[in-house]
C-alpha cells in the first residue's frame, strides 16, 4: 500500500512560483502521468516527490506519512532520469545492484533480484558491460532494471523516453505498458508527449504554469476536457478552435460562424447545456481534427455542411490531413485518402457536432 | 605532383624533427650534464683556495664513478631529508585531495550565501606570495608548537596547494552530470557517499592530476622548507641542495647525485601517469 499524497504543494525559485499550490492524490499502484508544456512544473514536482527540490510550502506524504522533510534515500521511491543516468564506472551488474548494497542487502538476495529484472527486462546478456558499451534503448532498460530491483513504494519517471530515436520510443512505451503488466506498483510519470501519457497512464495530469489543469483518465480528457488549455493540449493533431456564435432560433439553438456565413443547428441533447450562451458572439467552438468528414447527400442529424477550398493535403498512408480556412481559422482535418481532397479545389465537408465543444474564452472553461 | 607533396612533407618532417631535436636537447642537456657531474670522481680540494672547486668537468671523464652516490648517503644525512620530503609531500598531497575535493563539491553542487565571495576569496588566496605567509604561519606555528613539525610543514604546503587543486577540482566536477548525484540519492546515499562513491572515481583522472602537481609543488618547494625549519629533522632536499651548492668547498659531484637522487621520484611519477595527468588537466575528459 503506498498511496501518493500532494497536499498545497508550492514550489518558489526566488520570487518565481513555478509549482503553484498543487492538491494530488495517487492511489496505490496507480500509474498517474504529469503532462505539459515544458516549464509547467511537472518535473519540478516529481523532483519535489523524490526529495531532490526541496518544497516551499505545503506538504508530501508517501504511504500515509510525511516525508516532506525527508532525504531521497529515506522515502522508499526509484527513479529513472531522462539522461538514464548509469554510473559510468560500473557495469550493468553493479549499477542495478547499487541501491541495494546501500540497503545492505544480502548478497545471495541481491543477485536474485538482479537476475530476476535482468531477465524481466531482457539484458541478462549485459550485466557485465560498462554503460558505454551499450545503445541508448540498453541504457533505457538498465535504468529501469535498476529501480524494479529496488522493489520501492513509488516509481518516479522523469521524461524516460525523450532520448530515443522516435522508433524505439514507440519500442519502449510498450515495453514500459508490458513491464507495468509484471510490476504494479504506484508510478508518477512526467513526460511531455501526450501520446506517451494517454497510452500509459491510468490518470492523467495535465499541468499548465505551475497549476493542474485537469484530472482524469485518458478518455475524459480527450472527450470531456474542461478547459481549452486541455482541450488544445490532448490530442494530436490538436483541436480546432473556430470562432462562433450561439442564437436563439425559435425553441432552437443555432451556432452561427462568419467567413463565410455559415449556420448549423445544435443538436438537441445540447440545448440545456449551451442555452445560456443564447447571444453571445465571442466563443470558440472546439472540433477535433477527426470530427469532419467528407459531405455526401443530406447532412446526417447533428451534422453540418459547408463547402470550402482544400489549401494543403497531408497523406499519412491510412488518412490524409487536410488544411483549409475557416472563419479566418486555419483548420485541420482527417479524412480517408477516399475523401477526394485535392489541393487548391473546393471539397463539401461534414462536421460532426454532436461531438462539439464550445468553449468559453473569458473564462478559457469548456462549457 | 604527386612526388613534389611527397618532398614537401619530407622536408617538413625533417623540420619538425629538428625543433623536437632542439627543444629536447635544451630540456633535457642539464640532466645530461648533471649525471655526468655525478659520475665525475670529486678532486681532493685545493686549502689555499678552499672556496673554489677545482675539479675538471670532462664531457666524458676517464674514470666514471658512483662513489658520489655513495657519499651522497653516508657522509650527509641525505637519507633523512629524502624522508622528510616524501614524508610532507605526500602529507600535503593528502590533505589537499581532502579539502580540495570537498570543497570543490560543496562549491560545485549546493548553491550558498556567499558562495561567489568564497570562490574570488579562494582565488585570492592562491595569488598571494608565499612569502606574504611566512610571518604569519611562523606565529601560528609557534602558538600551536608546529615550529620543526612535519604536520606543521604540511599545513603550510597546503596553504598555497589546495586553492590551486581545488580551484581544479572545482572544474572537473562541473563536467560530471548532477543526475548521477541525484540517481546515487535516490539509490540512498548521503551526500558524503556520493562524493565518496561515484563522483571521486569518476574524477579519478582529475585526482591524480591535483594531487600529483600538489606532490610536486612540495617536494620543490624551497621557501617554506628552508625559512619554517631549522633542525635537520624536518628540512628537506631542496635545503640539502642549496648547502651542497653554497658548501665551501663545493662538492660539485655529490651535489650533482643528489640533484639526480631527487629528480628521480618525480620523474618516475610523471612517467607512471603521464596520461592520466593530461586527461585529469584537459578536464572534462569523462563522458557518461
Amino acid at each position: 500500500m503506498a498511496q501518493v499524497n500532494l497536499r498545497k504543494v508550492v514550489k518558489r525559485f526566488g520570487d518565481v512560483e513555478v509549482v503553484r499550490g498543487i492538491d494530488l492524490t495517487i492511489a496505490d499502484k496507480e500509474f498517474v502521468a504529469l503532462v505539459g508544456p515544458s516549464g509547467c512544473g511537472k518535473s519540478t514536482t516529481l523532483r519535489m516527490i523524490a526529495g531532490l527540490e526541496e518544497i516551499s510550502d505545503g506538504d508530501i506524504l508517501i504511504d500515509g506519512k510525511v516525508v516532506t522533510d525527508f532525504a531521497p534515500k529515506d522515502r522508499d521511491i526509484a527513479m529513472v532520469f531522462q539522461s538514464y543516468a548509469l554510473y559510468p564506472h560500473m557495469t550493468v551488474r553493479e549499477n542495478m545492484s547499487f541501491g541495494l548494497k546501500q540497503q545492505r542487502m544480502a548478497k545471495a538476495e541481491i543477485d536474485t533480484r538482479v537476475d530476476e529484472a535482468a531477465r524481466i527486462l531482457n539484458i541478462e546478456d549485459l550485466l557485465d558491460r560498462k554503460p558505454k558499451a551499450l545503445s541508448g534503448g540498453q541504457r533505457q532498460r538498465v535504468a529501469m532494471g535498476r529501480a524494479i530491483v529496488r522493489q520501492p513504494k513509488v516509481f518516479l519517471f522523469d521524461e524516460p523516453l525523450s532520448n530515443l530515436d522516435a522508433q524505439l520510443r514507440v519500442q519502449m512505451r510498450t515495453e514500459i505498458k508490458r513491464l507495468r503488466q509484471k510490476v504494479r506498483t504506484t508510478t508518477v510519470y512526467v513526460t511531455h508527449d501526450q501520446v506517451e501519457a494517454l497510452t500509459l497512464a491510468d490518470r492523467i495530469v495535465v499541468m499548465n504554469k505551475g497549476r493542474i489543469e485537469q484530472i482524469g483518465t485518458p478518455h475524459e480528457l480527450y472527450h470531456e476536457p474542461q478547459t481549452r488549455f486541455v482541450a488544445g493540449f490532448i490530442g494530436s493533431p490538436s483541436m480546432n478552435f473556430i470562432p462562433a456564435a450561439i442564437e436563439q432560433r425559435g425553441d432552437k439553438l443555432a451556432l452561427l460562424l462568419k467567413d463565410p456565413d455559415l449556420s448549423f443547428e445544435i443538436p438537441a441533447e445540447r440545448h440545456n447545456r449551451y442555452a445560456g450562451l443564447a447571444g453571445r458572439s465571442d466563443l470558440l467552438l472546439g472540433l477535433r481534427p477527426e470530427h469532419f468528414s467528407a459531405a455526401a447527400g443530406e447532412p446526417r442529424p447533428g451534422h453540418g455542411q459547408f463547402e470550402t477550398r482544400i489549401d494543403i493535403t497531408e497523406p499519412v498512408g491510412i488518412e490524409t490531413f487536410v488544411y483549409f480556412v475557416l472563419a479566418g481559422t486555419e483548420i485541420c482535418a482527417r479524412l480517408p485518402p477516399t475523401a477526394g481532397a485535392q489541393e487548391g479545389k473546393p471539397l463539401r465537408l461534414a462536421a460532426d457536432l454532436t461531438q462539439m465543444h464550445v468553449i468559453d474564452p473569458v473564462t478559457g472553461l469548456v462549457v | 605532383m604527386n612526388t613534389a607533396k611527397r618532398r614537401a612533407r619530407r622536408i617538413r618532417a625533417i623540420w619538425v624533427a629538428v625543433g623536437s631535436a632542439a627543444v629536447l636537447l635544451y630540456s633535457l642537456g642539464p640532466l645530461l650534464w648533471i649525471f655526468i657531474a655525478s659520475i665525475t670522481p670529486e678532486l681532493k680540494a685545493d686549502f689555499n683556495q678552499a672556496w673554489l672547486s677545482n675539479r675538471q668537468v670532462t664531457y666524458f671523464p676517464s674514470e666514471p664513478t658512483l662513489a658520489n652516490y655513495g657519499a651522497l648517503f653516508e657522509t650527509v644525512p641525505f637519507a633523512t631529508y629524502f624522508r622528510n620530503s616524501s614524508i610532507i609531500a605526500t602529507g600535503n598531497m593528502v590533505l589537499t585531495l581532502v579539502v580540495a575535493s570537498l570543497g570543490a563539491y560543496g562549491f560545485v553542487r549546493f548553491r550558498f550565501f556567499g558562495r561567489s565571495s568564497f570562490l574570488v576569496a579562494m582565488l585570492v588566496a592562491y595569488t598571494i606570495p608565499s612569502v606574504v605567509l611566512l610571518v604569519p604561519l611562523l606565529v601560528i606555528f609557534r602558538t600551536y608548537g608546529l615550529n620543526n613539525t612535519h604536520l606543521g610543514m604540511i599545513l603550510a604546503e597546503a596553504t598555497h596547494s589546495a586553492p590551486f587543486v581545488l580551484l581544479l577540482m572545482i572544474n572537473y566536477f562541473s563536467t560530471l552530470p548532477r543526475d548521477l548525484d541525484e540517481a546515487a540519492q535516490v539509490d540512498g546515499c548521503s551526500r558524503l557517499k556520493v562524493l565518496w562513491r561515484i563522483i571521486l572515481p569518476l574524477s579519478l583522472p582529475g585526482l591524480v592530476a591535483g594531487g600529483l602537481l600538489a606532490f610536486i609543488m612540495t617536494w620543490n618547494n624551497f621557501l617554506f622548507a628552508f625559512l619554517l625549519t631549522s633542525t635537520a629533522e624536518v628540512k628537506t632536499l631542496p635545503v640539502i641542495m642549496r648547502q651542497f651548492a653554497l658548501g665551501e668547498p663545493a662538492v660539485w659531484g655529490i651535489s650533482a647525485a643528489g640533484a639526480l637522487v631527487s629528480t628521480l621520484p618525480v620523474a618516475l611519477i610523471f612517467l607512471l601517469f603521464q596520461r592520466m595527468l593530461m586527461s585529469g588537466l584537459a578536464a572534462g575528459a569523462v563522458k557518461g
